[in-house]
């Protein structure tokens, strides 16, 4: 099933036919959708049903069998995650995926774009290439920490962290890269219902600025709040698409919930 | 002090030095980048070799019955200099091999194997680097210069201490550099870095290249200090004295680092040499290394952060930096936190 | 055809020896999940222990019931008793490959204190042919070497399709959670693994080392490279796999000994290993590796 845009928005970002398989099980079918701009577009559907798989296949994490993605009008299918990031697609994981080792405010300084003193020849000599854009990189990482309203946890190592704040760091993290699109893997799960009310309200912020999302999530009530529109998955494949109110009428998504 | 003591003391600071390079690089490859670097000797070796060949000048064959490659007979900082390329190119095909696409136990277990392989090939194919007897007579820097066996000890002392500074410098570099923490996410994290937009196989490369090029340094400096190496200098065991002193003394950082290099390869196996001879020549050291693995499962059990652990980085904007910012913030993430 | 059966012959026995140090080893590290890099020293220890304490009988039987046995306990005291206490403690994967590389140092060393400097052999002197096809002649110890690695091969078959440890062996490869129903306790299984690839590594040993002849504290780590072979071959932690990759490694490198030259034997493996490795780390049968993210 192929979808396009409601009239008057731009596609950024179309999935086609997508198709893939692991040892003998095939995760995803024939995928296809389309996340309009400035759009937080939900992606819902029961266990199984090739949500982050897709979502993998699209970020260039897990290798396409068949079909396309594409960004900004142009072909990404196949690249690898590392290339898909650089596009301005940033994504955060399931399981939060921050790194264990390093403060929060390394973490955050791995968000902002590869700069000059990540080549070797420049971390050898010529610092002055780098060292402007790293105090800047720290300003704004302090920045984002305050807004978010946690710099009292700035050298914390993130592997100390709860489960909640390392959800926290990571979506702080992606921010820095100032995505042209971010990608949620089930961003509310396990987080206590008050963190995720502000990172709901957080969220909302970024789409009154223009940010394009697309959100993976079980807890319908996020999705109803904050996801227009909505794609269904089942099984491999995409079931239906429209608004919350649409779905909930559609008789197939029903089923779905409630038949596996 | 006596003169012989000076010239043991000296000695061991040249042996504290040459080792102080090559356990940087292995800083650099697993303290910084989680490379299990299990193969980490033959990047000591190939640059040991490649100094020798370029320092002895052509095999003299019917005479010495030596074979070897190349031979020329060029100036001591090139064929050093060499020797440190030669660990540098080395790290593709290792990397290649067991970086690209193994990790964990898998990783370790194949540069173990590629150790022994290595080892074993060397000293098969006598037509490379004189097969098991190996390289002698390497000439030493300045070895024309006509003064005392003490005396050319403090010029090599300050021949070691310059290399030093270089690895120091390149060490120190990337340590602090933007490229040290995304080598530090890269162990950490690949899934994560990648989707930060940065290519974690070619980070681990930079890492294995840097670390190698810091282990055939060491290389050619020991085989320019003993003036031969062979096959029995570089077992696969040797690698392992060095991680025993980056786990006692602290990963990931390089004062860590030298205080593993001068508890373990200088303090256990050179000072303990002074201790009389037990049983057969040869002996000793086989309880040396029952004891260094001993040492090694006490810290692994008891400390294995090591005695230095890896220092947190505290990052704060300068303030003119933080006001400045908030100008050219945009608007969204300037505004006060509402909830 | 003297040369094809030379090649068959002698590529048959090189494969038995390979098999069962290999299968102990992968189906090991398939349910402990641990690697373990002591693997060549428990192996030399087993021919050290045989030697002494059969008086360096060549017995194959009496060599194998005491190497066996030796490799069984040593096994079990390196991997369920020290390598479990870290475990217990919570140590990563990296701290449990380095325990394994410190106790295979610290027996190695303590067998290389034992031995001096020279080199110990067994008295092999009387062979007899036992097998005898176009003029290429097996004797008895190698003949009985590839009846053992059958057996033992049929022994393993069995005991993990039929019995009920076997089916939790199977289960904890998979995953470790599912164990708990098939009425035998994860530890047990664990144990009975270490003890298992122990007796078939210390068979391995005493066969390699009284077919070799002499033998030092670095055999074991010599063999470890084509056993491991057969291993990364076969897909790491699959043992039928092992079975397959150590024909192919015996094979490859008998042929390549007879065709090319002796020393091209060794050679054959380290391409063969290299060859994989590059190429489908994830050996012959993958899933295992993959799952475990040991292969990106």
């Amino acid at each position: 099933m192929s979808a396009t845009a409601p009239p008057g928005t731009r596609t950024l970002l179309a999935v086609e036919h997508l198709a893939c398989s692991f040892g003998g099980v095939r995760a995803v079918t024939d995928a296809s959708f389309v996340v309009a701009e400035g759009t937080i577009t939900g992606l819902i559907g029961p266990n199984g049903a090739g949500k982050s798989t897709a979502i993998d296949l699209i970020c260039g994490r897990t290798r396409l069998d068949a079909g396309s993605v594409s960004f900004d009008g142009e072909e990404i299918s196949g690249e690898p995650a590392y290339r898909v990031a650089q596009r301005g697609i940033l994504r955060t994981f399931q399981r939060a995926n921050v790194f264990g080792r390093l403060t929060v405010m390394e973490n955050l300084l791995l968000g902002a774009p590869p700069g000059e003193g990540e080549r070797l020849s420049r971390a050898l000599w010529l610092r002055s290439s780098w060292h402007r854009s790293e105090g800047e990189g720290i300003a704004r990482a302090y920045a984002l920490l305050e807004r978010f309203g946690l710099e009292r946890l700035a050298d914390e190592y993130a592997g100390s962290l709860s489960g909640g704040q390392k959800r926290l760091v990571e979506l702080m993290r992606a921010l820095m890269a100032q995505p042209k699109m971010l990608i949620l893997d089930e961003p509310m799960a396990g987080v206590n219902p008050t963190l995720a009310g502000s990172i709901a309200d957080r969220l909302e912020e970024l789409r009154g600025e223009g940010m394009t999302m697309l959100m993976v999530e079980h807890e319908l009530r996020w999705v109803e709040r904050l996801c227009n529109p909505v794609v269904v998955m089942a099984r491999g494949r995409v079931l239906a698409e429209g608004s919350m109110a649409d779905l909930q009428a559609n008789e197939d998504v029903v089923d779905a919930y409630l038949g596996s | 002090m006596s003169a012989a003591n000076v010239y043991y003391l000296s000695g061991l600071g040249i042996l504290f030095g040459i080792n102080l390079i090559a356990i940087w690089g292995l800083d650099l490859q697993f303290g910084f980048s989680g490379i299990n670097s299990f193969a980490f000797i033959v990047f000591q070796a190939v640059g040991a070799y490649v100094t020798g060949v370029l320092s002895l000048g052509p095999a003299n064959t019917p005479v010495t019955f030596e074979t070897y490659i190349l031979g020329t007979r060029w100036p001591w900082p090139i064929a050093l200099l060499f020797g440190g390329l030669a660990g540098a190119a080395l790290a593709v095909p290792i990397g290649l091999i067991a970086v690209r696409r193994l990790r964990g136990d898998y990783q370790a277990m194949a540069m173990l194997v590629l150790a022994l392989i290595a080892n074993d090939l060397i000293s098969a194919e006598t037509g490379w680097f004189n097969g098991p007897t190996g390289l002698e007579s390497v000439p030493q820097p300045f070895g024309n210069l006509n003064v005392s066996l003490h005396a050319y000890h403090w010029v090599f002392l300050g021949l070691t201490a310059l290399c030093c500074i270089v690895a120091w410098w390149v060490t120190r570099g990337i340590s602090r550099a933007p490229l040290g923490r995304a080598l530090r996410a890269v162990r950490d994290s690949d899934s994560a870095v990648a989707a930060l937009g940065r290519n974690p196989n070619q980070l681990r490369m930079v890492a294995l290249i840097a670390g190698g090029f810091l282990g055939g340094l060491s290389g050619g400096l020991l085989i320019e200090y003993v003036q031969a190496w062979g096959p029995a200098s570089w077992l696969y065991p040797e690698t392992f004295l060095f991680f025993t002193a980056l786990i006692v003394g602290g990963r990931g950082n390089m004062a860590g680092a030298a205080l593993g290099t001068l508890l373990v390869p200088v303090g256990i196996v050179e000072a303990t040499r002074q201790l009389p001879q037990i049983g057969y020549p040869g002996e000793f050291d086989d309880f040396q290394w029952i004891a260094i693995g001993a040492l090694l499962l006490a810290f692994l059990w008891f400390r294995p952060h090591g005695l230095i652990p890896e220092r947190r980085r505290r990052l704060r904007p300068a303030d003119g930096d933080r006001s400045r910012y908030r100008r050219g913030v945009p608007s969204w993430l300037r505004r006060a936190p509402t909830s | 055809m003297t040369m094809l059966m030379t090649i068959i012959l002698f590529g048959l026995y090189s494969s038995a020896l390979y098999a069962i140090g290999a299968v102990g080893f992968t189906l090991q590290f398939g349910i402990t999940n641990v690697l373990n890099l002591a693997f060549g020293a428990i192996l030399t220890s087993c021919i050290f222990v045989e030697y002494y304490a059969t008086t360096h009988s060549t017995n194959l039987w009496l060599a194998m019931l005491v190497g066996g046995g030796a490799g069984a306990l040593l096994s079990l005291i390196v991997g369920f008793g020290i390598v479990g206490a870290f475990l217990r403690r919570g140590a990563g994967g990296f701290n449990i490959a380095m325990v394994t590389i410190a106790l295979g140092l610290m027996i190695t060393y303590t067998l290389a204190a034992i031995q001096g400097p020279f080199l110990f052999a067994f008295n092999v002197s009387n062979t007899t042919t036992a097998l005898s096809i176009s003029g290429v002649n097996l004797d008895s110890q190698q003949l009985t070497t590839i009846i053992v690695a059958i057996a033992a091969m049929v022994v393993i078959h069995l005991v993990l399709r039929m019995t009920k440890l076997g089916l939790a062996m199977r289960a904890t490869a998979d995953d470790p959670s599912l164990t708990r129903g098939c009425g035998v306790s994860p530890a047990r299984t664990r144990a009975l693994a270490w003890l298992i690839s122990g007796a078939l590594c210390g068979i391995c040993g005493v066969l390699y080392g009284i077919g070799v002849g002499t033998f030092g504290p670095f055999t074991g780590a010599d063999f470890f490279i084509t056993a491991g072979a057969a291993a990364v071959v076969g897909g790491i932690g699959k043992p039928y796999g092992a079975m397959i990759g150590a024909l192919i490694v015996g094979m490859v490198g008998q042929a390549a000994s007879a065709i090319i030259s002796p020393a091209y034997a060794p050679i054959s493996a380290y391409v063969i290993l290299v060859g994989f490795l590059i190429l489908r780390p994830q050996g012959i049968f993958s899933a295992f590796a993959a799952q475990r993210e040991l292969v990106a």
